[in-house]
C-alpha cells in the first residue's frame, strides 16, 4: 500500500505504474490458472491412457489369449484322445497323458478367465455354460475309453465321436470357449480404439501449452517493457522449463500410444497366428484320424513355440505402459514452471512494494 | 423418513452384494434362462420370449446348448443357476423340487386359467412334491411332442406300402408286412446327440412296450415294478433290435448318424430309407433339409401302430421349465409362457415342430396340415403315455440310453445289458 500511494503521488509515471500493479497482479493469476489447466490437460489424458493401456496388458489381452490357449488346449486334446485310440494305446492308457496334460490346461486358462472377469456378465455366463460341457466331454471321453477297454471299440469310437461332437457342433464346448474369446477380443479393440491412446488426444493439452508460452513470453515483453529490464530470468527459465516438460510429456505419451499402437496391431496378430495354426493342426488331425487316416502326434498344442512371441507382445505392453514416472514428475515440472511464473512476476510487484 | 431411507440403503447393499434375488418386474429387469433347444428350436423360443421382452420391458439372456442338463447340474452344484431353466424329464423336475432346488411356481401362475387351459393329466406333470413333502407346481411345459410317431415321404414312399400305412386299422404286424418289401433298408435310424446319445433308441422300446404290451404294464416298467427281464420288456427290446437290423450299414452308421439327420435320406433320390420314428419335433430338422421339404407334401407321418387294430396308445413328451431363483421377473415369464398368446409364438412358425398343451391354442393357428394333424393326435389321445425314460429316476434314464448303444453295438449281449438294467433299477428307485 506504501508503493502504491508513492506511485500515485509520481505524475504520469505515476498513473501508468498505478494501471501496471493490478495488471501485474492479473498476469500472476492468468499464469497460474494456464498452469494448472496445463497439469489438468496433461494429466487426464496420461492417466486414462494409462487406465488402458493397463486394463487391455493385464485383463483384455491374458484373458483373449486366455480363451485361445483354452480353445487350442481342448483341440489338441481331442486329436489326443483319437490318437490313443486309433493306435490301440488306449487299451492301456486311455486317452493318454497328452490329453490329460491339455485337459489341465484348459482348466487352467477357463479358471484364469473366470480371476479375470474381463467379459462382464455375459461371459460369467458363458463361462459357466463351458465348465458344464467340460465335464460332459470328459464325461464322453471317459465312457468311451470304459467303452474300447471292455472290448467294444465301435460303441467306444461312438463315445468318442459324441465327445468329439459335443467339443465342435455349433452350441458346443468350443463354439462357446470362441464366444468369450470374441467378448475378451473386443474388450482388446475398444483399448486399441480408444482416444486416450489416440495422438488426437495430445490436442488439448498442446493449445494450453502453447496458449500458456505465449502467454508468458507476452508477459516477459510487457515486463521488459513496462520496467525497462531486458530480461525476467525466472520467466525465461519458466519458458524453457514449460518447453522442456511439453516436449517431454508429449513425447512419453506419444511413445506409449505408439508402442501400445504397435503392440497390439502387430505383436498381439503374430502370437494368436501361431494360437490359430496350433488350433488348425490339432483340429486337421482329428478329422483325419476320426476318418480313418493317420496323423502324427506332432503340430497341436505347443506352449513353447508360441513364447518368443509372447515375449514380444509383453515387452511391447511395457514400453507402453512406460511413461518414466510421469505421473509423479509431471506435477512437479507444473509446479516449477508456475512457482518461476510467480517468482518472476512477484519481483515486478515487490518494487511497487519496494 | 428415515427408516425408509435406511431400509432403501440396506436393500440396494444387499442387492448389490448378491445376498439377496433382486431381478425387478420391470423395464430394466432381466432373467437368465437355460434350455436344450439350438438353431431353428432356439429360434422358436426366442419368438415366445420377443412377445414377453415387448410386453413387460424385461430382458431375456437365453442360453442354448445341447447339454443344458449338465450345465445346469454344473451351475447348480457352484451356488449359481439361472433363473429359470428347461428340463427335459419330469424326473429331473422331481428331483430339483425334492431337493429344494426348484422354487415353487404356484403364485406365478393363474390357477383359474390354467385349470381352464391345462388338463389334469398336464398339469399333474407340472407339480412334485417338495422338500417338506407337500405337493406344488414346480414347471410349465414350453411345449410337448406327439413321441410315437412314424414319418414317411409320401412321394416317394411305393404305393403298395403307401396304402397299407394309410389304410384304417394299421397294426405293427401289417407294418412290418409291408416293409419288408422295401429293400435292405427300410427304417432310418439315428442315435447320436453329444451326451444324450440313444434316447432314440429308448423311444422306440418305450412305444413297443406301450403297444405290445399295453399301458398297465408300461407303467410298471417305468414305475420301476416291472423287471428288465421280463418277457414283456425282452420282447420290446427283440422287436427293436428287428427293426435296427434292418436299418442298414450295422451298427456303426446307427450309433455315429444324429438323430436329426437320420431322415434325411428319406428325401434323396432314390431313398436311402423310407420310415423314420421320430418325435414330431422332427419337423423342424427336416424343414433344414438342402432338398426344402413340404410337410404334407413331402413328408407326413402316421401313428405308432397297435399290435392289435383299434388298441392304439400315444406317447407324448414335453420341455419343462422350472424356476431356480425366485424373481419378481422369473414369475412374471413363467406366467406368460403358459398363455395362449405366447405358445402361439412358437407353434405358428412354419416347421417350428412345437405343439402346445394349452387348450385354448386353436388347431387353425398351426401352420401346416402336418402340424395340425399332430395337435389333434395329441389333444383327442385316448390312453397317453409321458415318455417313460424321461419319467425314471435321471440314473436309470443314462442307464437306459447307455444300453440301447451297448445293444446296437452288439445284439448278442442283449441279456448282460437287461441284467446290468436290473440292477441299476434296483438301487435308482430308493
Amino acid at each position: 500500500m506504501v508503493a502504491s500511494a508513492t506511485v500515485v503521488t509520481a505524475g504520469a509515471a505515476g498513473r501508468r505504474s498505478w494501471r501496471l500493479y493490478p495488471r501485474l497482479r492479473l498476469m500472476l493469476g492468468t499464469a497460474m490458472v494456464l498452469t494448472a489447466l496445463l497439469w489438468i490437460a496433461v494429466t487426464v489424458p496420461l492417466l486414462e491412457a494409462r487406465t488402458t493401456i493397463a486394463f487391455t496388458r493385464d485383463r483384455a489381452i491374458p484373458s483373449y489369449l486366455g480363451a485361445l490357449t483354452a480353445h487350442a488346449a481342448l483341440s489338441d486334446a481331442d486329436r489326443s484322445a483319437w490318437l490313443s485310440f486309433r493306435s490301440g494305446e488306449a487299451q492301456l492308457i486311455g486317452p493318454g497323458q497328452r490329453y490329460q496334460d491339455d485337459i489341465t490346461t484348459a482348466g487352467q486358462n477357463l479358471e484364469h478367465l473366470a480371476e479375470l472377469d474381463t467379459a462382464g456378465p455375459e461371459g460369467r455366463q458363458l463361462l459357466r455354460a463351458v465348465n458344464g460341457q467340460l465335464v460332459t466331454y470328459q464325461g464322453l471321453v471317459e465312457q468311451a475309453d470304459a467303452s474300447y477297454r471292455e472290448g467294444d471299440r465301435p460303441l467306444g469310437f461312438a463315445y468318442l465321436t459324441y465327445a468329439t461332437t459335443s467339443l465342435h457342433n455349433p452350441g458346443g464346448l468350443l463354439s462357446r470357449v470362441d464366444q468369450i474369446g470374441e467378448l475378451d477380443h473386443r474388450a482388446v479393440l475398444s483399448g486399441q480404439n480408444s482416444v486416450w491412446v489416440r495422438p488426437g488426444v495430445l490436442l488439448l493439452p498442446a493449445i494450453v501449452a502453447v496458449l500458456l508460452l505465449g502467454f508468458l513470453v507476452l508477459v516477459q515483453v510487457y515486463v521488459a517493457l513496462g520496467f525497462r529490464r531486458t530480461i525476467n530470468l525466472p520467466l525465461v527459465a519458466a519458458c524453457v522449463l514449460l518447453t522442456g516438460l511439453t516436449a517431454g510429456a508429449f513425447g512419453a505419451m506419444i511413445h506409449s500410444g505408439q508402442a501400445f499402437q504397435t503392440a497390439e496391431s502387430r505383436a498381439l496378430p503374430a502370437l494368436t497366428g501361431i494360437w490359430q495354426a496350433q488350433i488348425g493342426g490339432a483340429d486337421a488331425g482329428t478329422t483325419a484320424l476320426r476318418a480313418g487316416r493317420t496323423a502324427g502326434s506332432s503340430g497341436g498344442l505347443d506352449v513353447a513355440a508360441t513364447e518368443p512371441a509372447q515375449q514380444r507382445l509383453d515387452s511391447g505392453l511395457a514400453a507402453a505402459a512406460n511413461t518414466g514416472g510421469l505421473v509423479v514428475v509431471l506435477p512437479l515440472l507444473v509446479l516449477g514452471v508456475a512457482g518461476l511464473a510467480a517468482l518472476g512476476l512477484q519481483l515486478r510487484l515487490h518494487e511497487f512494494r519496494g | 423418513m428415515r427408516l425408509v431411507k435406511l431400509k432403501a440403503l440396506v436393500l440396494v447393499l444387499l442387492c448389490g452384494s448378491g445376498a439377496v434375488s433382486c431381478g425387478g418386474s420391470g423395464s430394466g429387469a432381466s432373467v437368465t434362462v437355460l434350455g436344450p433347444w439350438t438353431a431353428p428350436e432356439e429360434a422358436g423360443f426366442r419368438a415366445m420370449l420377443a412377445g414377453f421382452e415387448k410386453q413387460t420391458g424385461i430382458r431375456v439372456d437365453y442360453t442354448g446348448t445341447r447339454d443344458a442338463d449338465s450345465v445346469l447340474a454344473s451351475e447348480i452344484q457352484n451356488g449359481k443357476p439361472p433363473d429359470a431353466a428347461v428340463l427335459a424329464t419330469p424326473g429331473e423336475l422331481r428331483q430339483y423340487a425334492a431337493a429344494g432346488t426348484l422354487r415353487p411356481i404356484d403364485g406365478a401362475l393363474d390357477q383359474a386359467r390354467m385349470a381352464a387351459e391345462y388338463g389334469p393329466g398336464v398339469r399333474d406333470l407340472m407339480t412334485a412334491t417338495g422338500p417338506s413333502g407337500t405337493p406344488h407346481s414346480y414347471g410349465i411345459i414350453v411345449k410337448a411332442a406327439l413321441k410315437s410317431v412314424i414319418w414317411y415321404d409320401p412321394k416317394r414312399l411305393p404305393p403298395s406300402v403307401s396304402a397299407v400305412l394309410t389304410a384304417r386299422g394299421l397294426t405293427w404286424d401289417r407294418l412290418i408286412g409291408a416293409v419288408a418289401g422295401l429293400g435292405t433298408r427300410p427304417w432310418c435310424m439315428g442315435m447320436a446327440d453329444t451326451s444324450n446319445s440313444g434316447w432314440p433308441g429308448t423311444d422306440w422300446i418305450e412305444d413297443l412296450l406301450l403297444h405290445q404290451s399295453g399301458p398297465r404294464a408300461y407303467d410298471q416298467w417305468v414305475a420301476g415294478r416291472l423287471p428288465w427281464t421280463s418277457g414283456q420288456v425282452r420282447q420290446a427290446w427283440q422287436a427293436f433290435g428287428a427293426v435296427a437290423a434292418r436299418a442298414g450299414g450295422g451298427p456303426g452308421p446307427i450309433l455315429l448318424t444324429n438323430f436329426g439327420s437320420a431322415g434325411a435320406p428319406m428325401f434323396t433320390a432314390p431313398p436311402g430309407c423310407f420310415l423314420d420314428h421320430e418325435g414330431s419335433f422332427i419337423a423342424a430338422d427336416y424343414a433344414n433339409d438342402p432338398t426344402s421339404p413340404r410337410p404334407g407334401t413331402d413328408f407326413d407321418f402316421v401313428p405308432f401302430p397297435p399290435v392289435q387294430a383299434g388298441q392304439g396308445a400315444e406317447e407324448i413328451a414335453g420341455d419343462l421349465l422350472g424356476m431356480f431363483r425366485d424373481t419378481p421377473a422369473a414369475r412374471k415369464l413363467i406366467g406368460y409362457l403358459t398363455t395362449p398368446a405366447a405358445q402361439q409364438a412358437w407353434i405358428r412358425r412354419p416347421a417350428g415342430g412345437a405343439i402346445s398343451m394349452n387348450r385354448a391354442v386353436p388347431l387353425s393357428d398351426y401352420p401346416d396340415p402336418v402340424s395340425r394333424k399332430i395337435a389333434d393326435n395329441l389333444t383327442h389321445a385316448g390312453t397317453v403315455r409321458f415318455d417313460g425314460s424321461d419319467s425314471m429316476p435321471h440314473v436309470m434314464s443314462s442307464a437306459f440310453q447307455h444300453a440301447v448303444l451297448e445293444y446296437l453295438s452288439d445284439p448278442g449281449k442283449l441279456d448282460v445289458v437287461l441284467t446290468a438294467l436290473d440292477k441299476v433299477r434296483q438301487s435308482a428307485y430308493r
